[in-house]
């Protein structure tokens, strides 16, 4: 029986001599331990592992930016996955010369991570194991380990590292707005936590997939999928919206309330979060 | 809209004024209702400062956390109602993306009431009067249920200070307290 | 398109964290962290995140340079290594070899340090080598090895999550050693206790549960204070102090007199709290001090990590996981470049060159005779320079604007009849010189840094160095070949084989086996896996020792003509001098230039504001800087973080020497503010 790594090298190694791919995004193992690498050569793929699990879909982005027309391949995640839609969605990754050997996470992966779904679409290796562990963010309450998230103490930890943007496959701004004195002050440890880590989380309310590389650089532990998770929640019941799933699907921010309508009763035409909604009919289009 | 000028409406607004609250208010709909409001000279509160923007999409919600962390204690964007826009529904889109940081803002403890979202209601003077009225009342009693002013909101001056804005847990548990901005 | 992630070591600070190099067709596009790094475990400090940015700067040097006409031109290496080899022995031969001298470099590897204090004392024949541990740990050295017989970091970093609690004198960690303060914080959310000492406010402070805000200076009677409740209140732990440690009878009456009012006299900090810090840390079953900069840096810095050690010795902190005396020191290199002996009086680990024995070993594997008298140190080099001094080669170090007292180390160097820099940029020191040599970064050589949990880590290389430049431990064979002496290593493994050869604590050191998480000295033996923590059965001396410590107050205090008190340091997103964290775009982003951290009674009483330029002026020179208006300072006191040359807090600083380790008082001196013109 093969094992999935040996299926991936197989296919990895299929992609290449078929001159399908130019390269492979994997996770290589050497003496020198474990790290993302572009695998060219078929022999090259013997050194392919699968774990520990390492987003490969910025690489891409990376990579396509230099240069769009090769065809590259990448041992896809179900988050590697979604990021590549997502950015796909944005116009920074051209979807048709990447090629997917989908990965599903196994069991004991799945439930490290706790997302909600720890496959790709389409599965070339690995047994697909649904959403396995990680709390439900409910309403207004945020739970980690057990106890209620005191986001004042948490953001107060915050080193300034910037790693969570860094390794957020969908922060990619050339120019990101938290770096920039006039939204967030900087040369200051902690920074202001509402302009740093509001602004981010706003900035990916539509965009974040959920894969959990903000949290897992955070040298202070920060629980910040947290906050991700419980906006994701709160966009897919209110305007029925899940990044990450359909590339044609435009984010619901981006139209108007008749195509991308809130989840509920019908649209006023007057309205106020103050309350005194005056119904009567929403004209136009 | 940067630091800039939100001191230089934080100067304007005085240290007296309570609630501190920041407007903008499209100049179609809510500019016609802030217009005649004043004309008529109807009363208003006078701890309000009001920016006239071309459309309220052009709200972002950089502007509306800057202005939190700044200090201000209340927002409202005012536009036009829902089938007015004349910048093609830009308003509809303003609203889910002020709508999504309503829920943000609310999930980390702050209560979304501080950011209100007005379409169409200020067009004319008396229901401008009666918005910002509401407005300013909301938050008022929004002051004395809730201890304090969300102690995440530290702002600029706040972050060179680097005071604990929690009680030590030798003292007792507890959330908020510390520093108000 | 060719692409690979390069597994290295983090160039800037002794966390020594793991990082993976982005390499695109021959050039460095980006860092990403190492998920399977022991210490940084997947994270990286904003440093870290930008490693590689300052590697491609139009400014490297890419051929050496020889001052003609009294400008920097470039040249040959023939050209330049005849230049070097012609200067140095003509003043070795006319003056003696104690005329020259050598400063090595904290940040290049242990190879690199290990050939340089070689051809010092081998080539040069002088023990006159240094290097900038002396301005930072050089008390750390003296004392530890005192009080425990081993002058390293006694625990591990990732240890740190487990202590229950944690008492951090005088080091601001989430800016400094960010990946370290990443233990302590989740120490703090398994229910420890963090216990800050620190006269300002600083991040960690703001999340400690206890912060005792002390008088700068007063660290050593704060200890004693400590120690003094923690034996009236019977919290020592008897049985250690009876099995593991010596001269407690003389410590225990030199604390008699440190009783909490006494104390909070000295060093402003309540007697309440101190009763409680002292509580917290002796009944904890893991308790750690952690410290760094704030103790040090000063004439009695010795004498203060003493206090520290006493307080571990007391409640028998020591020997076991997660507790310990853990000095974290600054470079990604200063543990090693001090392992490797590039100190005046000892040859690599820590062998005595005054011992005959000692000096034979290396001699005879060298094939060359040692020098036996003891070299000057760091500061007795520079203020020498011109006069005992006359020929001093420097590599990797910027003495201008790290030393007290930049002009007059300015002036020093510029009296030397030779001086040569090697370098990677035109640090204000190398523009000094007459000589620039060309070396590469730690992205371009291979080699090892040593972090400060004794951990001996692999560098890789992931590219060429830009035009002509070489890794240092290049140059300095071609160096010793210039002096007749050549140098034959095909390359730095084959040096590290003789480094384990000669070094007891290296014994085990193998390339093959220093491969992904490096290991962690003492390791005597090809079969030895590391060492986590220290004095585990007994002292590396024997038994622990304890020392009667006195609070010396500092000599330069604030009087009627500088009536404040200038505290220096570091932030968050630069690296000590900044020559190379101010060529990335990214951390000179987010601080472009320099800033004075002023109290808001004291700013208002000047008509200074936020931004507003102030003049500071010392006894030994003026500086203008921004100012920055925050309670973190204290009524009376200023901070002045050093890394900007523009504003350069050592213009100001003062030379008064700690008489044992020769570390200078950094931290403090007096100055006087005025609002600039």
């Amino acid at each position: 029986m093969e094992s999935a790594e040996e299926r991936t090298k197989r296919i990895g190694r299929e992609l290449l001599e078929s001159g399908r791919i130019r390269g492979l995004l994997a996770l290589i193992a050497d003496k020198s331990g474990v790290r993302p690498g572009l695998l060219q050569k078929p022999e090259e793929v013997n050194s392919l592992v699968l774990q520990p699990r390492y987003l490969l879909a910025p690489t891409v982005h990376t990579l396509q930016a230099v240069d769009s027309k090769t065809t590259l391949g990448i041992v896809a995640r179900g988050c590697d996955e979604r990021a590549l839609v997502e950015l796909a969605k944005a116009g920074q990754v051209d979807l048709q010369h990447v090629v997917l050997i989908g990965l599903a996470c196994d069991e004991e992966t799945a439930r490290q991570c706790g997302c909600s779904r720890p496959y790709p679409r389409s599965i070339d290796v690995g047994e697909k194991v649904e959403r396995v562990g990680g709390a439900e963010p409910s309403g207004e309450t945020m739970v980690h380990q057990g106890k209620q998230i005191k986001w004042t103490a948490e953001l107060a930890r915050c080193l300034k590292c910037y790693g969570c943007r860094n390794a957020c496959p969908l922060c990619i701004c050339p120019e990101c707005k938290i770096g920039l004195d006039m939204w967030v002050q900087t040369g200051v440890v902690p920074p202001d936590p509402l302009s740093f880590h509001l602004i981010r989380a706003y900035h990916l309310a539509d965009k974040c997939i959920d894969c959990g590389s903000c949290q897992d650089a955070c040298p202070a532990g920060i629980p910040l999928r947290k906050l991700h998770q419980y906006l994701l929640k709160v966009l897919e019941e209110r305007l029925a919206y899940v990044p990450g799933l359909d590339a044609n699907q435009q984010s619901p921010l981006f139209t108007d309330l008749k195509r991308a309508p809130f989840c509920g009763p019908e649209i006023p035409r007057w309205m106020s979060t103050l309350g005194g909604n005056e119904q009567g009919e929403l004209k136009g289009e | 809209m940067g630091v800039m000028f939100l001191e230089i409406f934080m100067q304007r607004l005085g240290k007296s004024a309570e609630p501190k609250v920041l407007i903008f208010a499209c100049d179609w709909c809510p500019g016609l209702g802030s217009d005649r409001a004043g004309q008529d000279r109807l009363s208003l509160p006078s701890c309000f400062r009001l920016v006239r923007v071309d459309c309220a999409a052009q709200v972002s919600g950089e502007w509306v956390i800057e202005a939190f962390s700044g200090g201000i204690d209340g927002i409202m964007v005012m536009g036009c109602h829902l089938d007015a826009c004349r910048h093609q529904g830009a308003n509809h889109r303003a609203h889910k993306k002020l709508e999504t940081l309503r829920w943000l803002l609310s999930g980390l403890g702050i209560p979304p009431e501080k950011l209100c979202l007005s379409w169409g209601m200020g067009r004319e003077a008396l229901p401008f009067q009666e918005e910002v009225q509401k407005f300013v009342s909301t938050l008022k009693s929004l002051k004395t249920e809730k201890k304090g002013i969300n102690s995440l909101q530290r702002g600029r001056a706040a972050t060179q200070e680097i005071t604990p804005s929690l009680p030590s847990p030798l003292e007792g548990e507890g959330e908020g307290g510390g520093e108000n901005s | 398109m060719n692409y690979r992630t390069v597994s290295t070591i983090c160039p800037y600070c002794g966390v020594g964290c793991g990082l993976l190099l982005q390499v695109l067709d021959g050039r460095l596009i980006g860092t990403l962290p190492r998920k399977d790094h022991p210490v940084s475990q997947g994270r990286l400090c904003i440093k870290g995140w930008n490693a590689h940015q300052f590697v491609h700067h139009p400014d490297r040097f890419r051929h050496p340079l020889i001052r003609k006409g009294g400008v920097l031109q470039e040249a040959s290496w023939e050209e330049a290594l005849e230049c070097v080899g012609q200067g140095f022995s003509r003043i070795r031969d006319q003056f003696g070899p104690a005329s020259l001298a050598g400063l090595s470099s904290a940040k290049c590897t242990n190879e690199e340090n290990y050939l340089f204090q070689k051809l010092i004392r081998g080539i040069f024949g002088t023990n006159n080598v240094d290097h900038c541990a002396r301005l930072c740990h050089s008390p750390t050295v003296v004392a530890l090895t005192s009080a425990f017989g081993s002058a390293a970091m006694t625990n591990s970093i990732p240890e740190l999550a487990d202590a229950d609690c944690i008492l951090v004198f005088g080091s601001n960690t989430t800016e400094n050693h960010p990946l370290a303060a990443s233990f302590i914080i989740e120490a703090q959310r398994r229910g420890g206790r963090l216990l800050v000492v620190d006269p300002r406010k600083i991040h960690l402070s703001s999340l400690a549960d206890l912060h005792l805000r002390n008088r700068p200076g007063t660290d050593a009677a704060l200890a004693n204070g400590l120690a003094n409740v923690i034996f009236q209140e019977n919290f020592h732990n008897r049985k250690f102090i009876e099995e593991r440690t010596e001269e407690f009878e003389a410590f225990r009456e030199a604390i008699q007199e440190y009783s909490p009012s006494r104390v909070e006299e000295i060093t402003g900090v309540s007697a309440s709290q101190i009763k409680e810090a002292a509580k917290l840390y002796a009944q904890a079953e893991r308790g750690s001090i952690v410290y760094c900069m704030g103790i040090t840096q000063h004439a009695a810095g010795s004498d203060q990590v003493r206090a520290i050690c006493n307080l571990a010795l007391l409640c028998g902190q020591v020997g076991r996981p997660s507790t310990g005396v853990n000095p974290l020191r600054g470079q990604n290199n200063v543990q090693g470049a001090g392992d490797m002996g590039a100190l005046p009086d000892v040859l690599p680990g820590y062998q005595r060159v005054s011992n005959p024995d000692v000096r034979e070993k290396f001699g005879k594997k060298w094939n060359l005779t040692l020098p036996a008298e003891p070299g000057k140190t760091l500061m007795e080099i520079i203020s020498g320079a011109g006069s005992d001094i006359r020929g001093l080669y420097i590599m990797g170090e910027n003495p201008i604007l790290s030393d007290p007292d930049s002009e007059g180390v300015r002036q020093a160097l510029t009296r030397l009849d030779f001086l040569v820099v090697q370098d990677i940029f035109l640090s204000e020191t190398a523009a000094v010189a007459h000589v620039v040599l060309p070396s590469a970064s730690f992205a371009e050589k291979e080699g090892t840094f040593t972090n400060t949990e004794r951990r001996v880590q692999l560098l890789r290389k992931a590219l060429d160095p830009p035009g002509n430049a070489l890794a240092d431990w290049e140059i300095l064979c071609r160096v010793a070949a210039a002096l007749g002496s050549p140098q034959n290593y095909w390359g730095p493994e084959k040096i590290m084989d003789e480094i384990s050869a000669l070094t007891p604590s290296y014994g085990g050191m193998r390339y093959s086996r220093l491969m992904d998480k490096g290991l962690q000295w003492p390791c005597p033996d090809e079969t030895h896996p590391g060492t986590p923590y220290l004095h585990a059965e007994r002292f590396t001396r024997g038994r622990g020792k304890f020392h009667p410590v006195r609070h010396r107050p500092h000599e330069e205090l604030p009087n009627a003509e500088y009536p404040f008190r200038l505290l220096t340091g570091r932030m968050f997103c630069h690296y000590h001098t900044g020559t190379m964290t101010r060529k990335s775009p990214t951390l000179s982003g987010e601080q472009a230039q320099g800033y004075a951290e002023i109290n808001p009674e004291d700013a208002t009483a000047i008509s200074v504001k936020e931004g507003e330029k102030l003049r500071v002026t010392s006894r030994r020179g003026s500086i203008l800087v921004p100012a920055r208006v925050t309670g973190a300072v204290e009524k009376g006191e200023i901070f002045i973080p050093f890394h900007f040359s523009e504003s350069a807090a050592n213009v100001l600083t003062q030379k008064a020497l700690d008489p044992e380790s020769k570390m200078p008082e950094l931290k403090v001196c007096a100055v006087r503010l005025e609002k600039a013109e």
